[in-house]
């Protein structure tokens, strides 16, 4: 019976010290699991942002109209854009602190811009260079209402460049202001290349 | 012995079945590649039809054409971003 209660006792401790063993890092509460989910979620912020890099990339190829200086414009920025933040995504994963991981999220947004900066200036400079090329297109059709088309002309005049100057920074608010007029001045030519086109 | 028989029976028809598939597979094979010489006459036959304008068809259609592109690039553009910053 006393043999019997032994070899119970440890059976059931090499059945504990297995289960002890064979439990995954990741189920044993931590001090760093916050920062592992923080990592986390700035690497997967981080990897949106390339995937729209890689869309303005399509963008710029197949936008037949833009000028070659903003064509080498554009994509030298999503090409250092693409290497600046795959290198941040590495520095993201060997952090080990909250405050760095922290620092890298700001990085990631005021040091790039992405979405509120570099996809507009993508767009618009492509909109603008083909609108420019629409205008000469149209003038040189017989009947073409030539002031008109000059007006177009001239409301664009500069504005492509504009944008492209722009800087990423921490203020988001002067970047949106900066780019607005631009997106209205395309706009606007847009809408009265269309009205010609019917009259002509 | 008739369930020898029947189990033979089977094995015939699951037989034939099976290589009446594999001939089937290998009649629609050469099918593929006989496709692009079809496309190839009839855009030559579109480019060289006698009702053709090279000239201001061909240019009111890139005019419009890229009108339509600079729309698409507006609409895209107004598409709200994935993330506001």
């Amino acid at each position: 019976m006393n043999r019997l209660a032994r070899t119970a006792t440890t059976l059931l401790a090499a059945l504990a010290a297995t289960l002890v063993a064979a439990a995954p890092a990741g189920a044993a509460p931590s001090p760093g699991a916050g920062l592992d989910a923080a990592k986390t979620a700035v690497a997967s912020r981080i990897d949106k942002r390339l995937d729209a890099l890689q869309r303005f990339e399509t963008t710029v190829d197949g936008a037949k109209q833009l000028s070659s200086g903003h064509k080498a414009t554009l994509t030298k920025l999503i090409d250092d854009q693409q290497a600046g933040l795959a290198a941040l995504k590495t520095k993201v994963k060997g952090e080990t602190t909250a405050a760095a991981v922290k620092a890298d999220a700001q990085s990631m947004v005021f040091d790039y811009r992405v979405f509120i900066l570099t996809g507009p200036k993508v767009r618009l400079t492509a909109a603008i260079d083909t609108e420019l090329a629409v205008v000469a297109k149209m003038k040189a059709e017989p009947g073409a209402d030539a002031a008109k088309l000059d007006a177009i002309a001239q409301s664009l005049q500069g504005k492509a460049d504009a944008l492209l100057s722009v800087k990423p920074g921490p203020d988001g608010d002067a970047i949106r202001a900066q780019v607005n007029p631009v997106r209205a001045a395309a706009k606007t030519a847009h809408a009265n290349l269309k009205a010609l086109r019917k009259k002509q | 012995m008739s369930a020898m028989r029947r189990t033979l029976a089977i094995a015939l028809a699951a037989g034939l079945l099976f290589l009446g598939g594999c001939g089937r597979a290998r009649a629609h094979q050469p099918a593929a590649p006989a496709a692009p010489p079809a496309a190839t006459t009839t855009a030559t036959t579109t480019n060289g039809g006698a009702n053709a304008e090279p000239g201001k068809n061909a240019d009111d259609k890139n005019v419009d054409g890229m009108l339509d592109q600079v729309g698409q690039q507006l609409s895209n553009d107004a598409q709200p971003a994935e993330d506001e910053d």
